[in-house]
């Protein structure tokens, strides 16, 4: 026979972080948590119906995904669901000095600041990789988009933990050789690479950071 | 030399609320739907946690993660239970124009059915359930087969009498409400 629970506070004694926004809970998401099937991300930005503001990298949303014809750039607009496609480079203007390559879909909802919150939710969720699944870190040319370098990190095999290990030493290997920089199709000299996570930051990734 | 634009999948939510119906964005299923602040019959989603039948709070804001094998519903939007092999996310946010519902559901390597599952709702005894192919057919495809199962359940006056308790299980109904037919709009609005 069931017993019911009608009432918020009994849940927390059967459900372990049964509600992700809660304010006891959503710090665990500030990264990346794997949960059963999925990673997901809560970022916590300034969030209206027209804009994002993200408290260390300023106004967010600007981003590329790369098709046959080149960079397309879209917006992440709030109350919209983005969804981008496994296998397509991406990259978020001064979030990621990459491009991302993931195995996996990355799905984006930004929800605007609630009443009485001056932060909304940026909702990120992506499949859990397995077995061979993984993702790649990868530079291209600004001017010609050739390949000028690329990590590949085995997600799947690794677990979480590796991607970010897998992100700093894409950056850190291809800001180490300024030959590295310089493509070897068209000689275009590209700026330096930068991490996701602000706090990695050398001066001159902060610098490439607030140009691309 | 390809036009092909980049894959992907893009939309307001207020959009997919307005048009209703499932999505199917790459691996991932996607359903959104709105309510006035103040619907008398809020969607109100129930999970089954062991012998527990778990209420989720009807907070503003919430995001919550139903497991692989949870049996769940939601209250004025589908019964009989929804069983699967997949996780589903349900978020519901408060906005001005009203109460937005969504959920997001993968496939995955693990993902192989869904099931409907009758439960009385007077003692919790089991009264059946029915298996989906859902790997083959997509998670779109498991809501006509729940209505299908829902009405051959409701046409049956045997298996509606609960084998636990005798009670006479309730009218079930699909997902989509433009479907009702018969009784299963009263139900809606019951149960």
């Amino acid at each position: 026979m069931h017993a019911e629970l009608t009432v918020a506070e009994p849940i927390e004694k059967i459900l372990d972080d049964w509600d992700f926004f809660a304010d006891t809970i959503v710090g665990k998401f500030t990264s990346f948590r794997p949960v059963g099937q999925n990673i997901y991300g809560i970022r916590r930005r300034a969030i209206t119906r027209t804009e994002i503001v993200d408290p260390r990298k300023g106004a967010f949303g600007k981003f590329f995904e790369l098709g046959p014809n080149g960079p397309v750039e879209g917006k992440f607009e709030p109350m919209r669901l983005h969804l981008t496609t496994a296998g397509t480079p991406h990259r978020v203007a001064n979030s990621m000095g990459f491009w991302h390559i993931n195995d996996m879909d990355e799905l984006y909802l930004p929800l605007p600041s609630a009443d009485g919150d001056p932060l909304g939710h940026f909702v990120v969720i992506m499949q859990t990789p397995t077995g061979r699944e993984g993702e790649s870190f990868v530079f291209y040319c600004q001017n010609c988009f050739t390949m000028l370098h690329e990590v590949y990190c085995p997600t799947g095999a690794l677990g979480l933990p590796s991607i970010f290990r897998a992100e700093e030493r894409a950056v850190r290997e291809f800001n180490a050789e300024a030959a590295k920089r310089v493509c070897v199709e068209c000689g275009h000299v590209n700026p330096f690479g930068y991490c996701w996570n602000t706090a990695k930051d050398t001066p001159e990734e902060r610098d490439a950071r607030a140009i691309w | 030399m390809s036009t092909e634009p980049v894959l992907n999948y893009d939309f307001a939510v207020a959009d997919a609320a307005e048009e209703g119906g499932w999505r199917q964005a790459n691996r991932y299923a996607l359903w959104v739907g709105r309510q006035a602040q103040d619907e008398p019959r809020p969607y109100e989603l129930l999970e089954i946690r062991g012998e527990t039948l778990v209420r989720c709070p009807l907070r503003p804001r919430l995001m919550h993660l139903i497991p692989a094998g949870t049996p769940h519903r939601i209250a004025h939007l589908f019964a009989p239970w929804r069983v699967s092999d997949a996780d589903t996310v349900y978020l519901r946010y408060a906005e001005p124009e009203g109460v937005y519902h969504t959920l997001i559901t993968a496939t995955a390597r693990a993902v192989k059915e869904d099931r409907v599952l009758f439960v009385c709702p007077s003692c919790g005894h089991e009264m059946g359930s029915l298996a989906f192919d859902t790997r083959p057919q997509g998670m779109a495809s498991f809501w006509p087969f729940l209505l299908a199962e829902a009405r051959a359940f409701n046409s049956d006056a045997a298996r509606r009498k609960c084998g636990g308790c005798g009670a006479l299980h309730p009218v079930c109904y699909g997902f989509d409400a433009r479907s009702d037919a018969g009784d299963e709009a009263a139900a809606r609005q019951a149960w």
